[in-house]
């Protein structure tokens, strides 16, 4: 038991407070240890830009391309997106499926997205050839 | 806020450094002329199509206010070029 909770059910107990203050005070105590690790993290890992590296080595001569993409761009496309109608997207959704990228584009809500890009942070994906590096992440 | 400011270095071989600031707000301005019949296309689409013509415009706000902190390097030898949006 925690020193804050002890002292809430020592308060109960001398009178100073009723039960249902206590149940409050404690509900309120076990949200703050909830929610503030998490949050941290959260705010923590929220990458802001989206990374493309590409290295390519030919003959002798080493070429690089950098794009460093906002990924405020997506939360913009996503809005943008949110303003297409229906049949169009139903449209999409048939070509999409046809092309064997079977994703519903009808599902794709602005308030989803912030999830979505929370869980971009974990993403890397690299690809290695013998003459050319590609790599993809956020950061 | 839209990006201010395009930042351009170009190296090129051992000597030769080039770094321009250009700033986007005369090319905005004159860009506006194009925007606005931008605009009136957008508003007949977004009538034709039953589209809310200020989602849209805030849509579109978002997405050229999102373009800031974009950036593109390319590096071939000894030439690189950086473009980047501040």
């Amino acid at each position: 038991m925690n020193e804050q909770r002890k002292q809430i059910l020592e308060m109960l107990a001398e009178g100073k407070i009723t039960a249902d203050e206590a149940e409050r005070l404690i509900a309120a105590l076990e949200r703050s240890v909830d929610e503030s690790p998490a949050e941290g993290e959260a705010r923590r890992k929220a990458p802001k830009y989206l990374r493309v590296l590409v290295d390519e080595r030919a003959e002798g001569e080493q070429a690089r391309v950098n794009v460093r993409i906002p990924l405020q761009l997506l939360r913009a496309g996503v809005r943008l997106a949110s303003l297409i109608p229906p049949s169009a997207l139903n449209q999409a959704n048939d070509q999409l499926a046809r092309s064997g990228v079977p994703i519903d584009l009808t599902q794709l809500k602005p308030e989803h997205i912030e999830d979505l890009i929370e869980h971009l942070a974990d993403m890397s994906i690299e690809v290695e050839e013998a003459t050319a590096n590609v790599h993809v992440f956020c950061e | 806020m839209t990006p201010q400011v395009a930042t351009v270095p170009v190296h090129s071989g051992r000597d030769r450094r080039v770094r321009l600031w250009i700033p986007l707000l005369p090319i905005y301005l004159v860009l506006s002329p194009l925007l606005v019949l931008l605009m009136l296309v957008l508003l007949v689409a977004c009538v034709v199509y039953r589209v809310n013509p200020f989602r849209a415009l805030g849509a579109g706000a978002h997405l050229l206010w999102a373009l800031r902190g974009f950036q593109v390097q390319i590096k071939q030898g000894r030439t690189e070029v950086l473009v980047k949006l501040t």
